[in-house]
């Protein structure tokens, strides 16, 4: 990945921090929204793009009437991060 | 992009990593830090009962054995909050210092101003003064094992450790007024057939000693799934 390849997914700081907070399991939609301290509106917009790009997948049960949505990240997704987080690690050993 | 946002960038991603991880292993090193702790408290506060012929040095070393105990416990308690420091869960943080500060710093607490007033202030020194605080330390034991429960409940999930809570506490205070008085033969003791373990004490060693190391071993287990995943 350069510089100028970086994917939009990587353009919002939200964004980053989804899938940043999938690295290490699968969250749900309640979950997401703690660890981001976004509003419900943006992350489910957030969600949503980052799911038709292919960076996550989403499951949708409903638990006692309520829907309950879990997001994982996809091993693609999952290998664009690394890419990234190289990215980052080269621009600081670059300067 | 340039170096300050690439470092900006790198920060909250670890910031954001360790927020969102499953954190176990400072609640289950407390756990085993505890029921360990309270059961080797309970097995030399037997053996003080139950060896005959002690003179009066001996009560002094089981209490500085007792109290020693306690210190290194403090100890290490010390050290699993200092490990779990780099969490940025503040919620997290302020639970296990509200636990280890009741659990741990308290009794320490109370023995040094035990062996203070005996030593130094033996004139005006009440010890059956210190006996509230004593039966207040057994109490929040049992009070802070509940809120425990209630804790487990949010980070496994499950609300059986809710009515469990609730269960726990109402069993103590039941058998703290109704069946204070009563206990369990204690047959070790040579011409003192009438000694006895309190329900009481029975019931905190049961529940809460052993609560804790099987909730330790339990919360291992879980965090151990949660990493296979």
């Amino acid at each position: 990945m350069k510089i100028n390849e970086i994917p939009e997914a990587f353009s919002a700081t939200l964004r980053i921090k989804i899938i940043a907070a999938l690295t290490g399991s699968s969250k749900t939609f309640n979950e997401l929204l703690e660890l981001t301290q976004a509003t419900r509106g943006n992350l489910s917009v957030q969600l949503t793009k980052l799911e038709e790009w292919g960076f996550l997948t989403s499951v949708k049960v409903i638990e006692k009437k309520k829907t309950k949505s879990t997001y994982t990240l996809t091993a693609y997704g999952l290998n664009q991060f690394e890419e990234y987080i190289s990215l980052l690690q080269s621009v600081l050993d670059a300067t | 992009m340039n170096r300050n946002e690439a470092i900006e960038k790198i920060d909250f991603i670890k910031e954001t990593i360790e927020d969102a991880k499953i954190h176990y292993q400072g609640i289950w090193l407390m756990c085993f830090l505890l029921g360990g702790l309270y059961l080797m408290q309970f097995v030399t506060g037997m053996l003080q009962v139950a060896l005959t012929g002690l003179q009066l040095y001996h009560y002094y070393i089981f209490f500085a054995f007792h109290v020693g105990l306690e210190i290194v416990a403090l100890f290490c308690y010390l050290f699993i909050y200092r490990k779990e420091k780099k969490c940025t869960n503040k919620y997290y943080l302020s639970v296990l210092s509200i636990w280890g500060f009741v659990s741990i710093a308290v009794p320490v607490i109370i023995s040094a101003v035990d062996f203070i007033g005996e030593t130094f202030f033996s004139e005006t020194y009440r010890m059956f003064s210190m006996a509230p605080a004593y039966i207040c330390s057994e109490f929040s034991r049992v009070l802070l094992f509940s809120v425990f429960m209630i804790t487990c409940s949010y980070i496994l999930d499950n609300k059986f450790f809710r009515i469990l809570s609730i269960v726990i506490l109402f069993g103590y205070i039941f058998i703290y007024t109704c069946l204070y008085s009563k206990g369990i033969p204690f047959p070790f003791i040579p011409g003192q057939e009438q000694a006895r373990i309190g329900y009481v004490t029975v019931y905190t060693v049961m529940v809460v000693d052993i609560g804790y190391l099987v909730m330790g071993v339990y919360l291992k287990y879980r965090e151990g799934k949660a990493q296979e995943k």
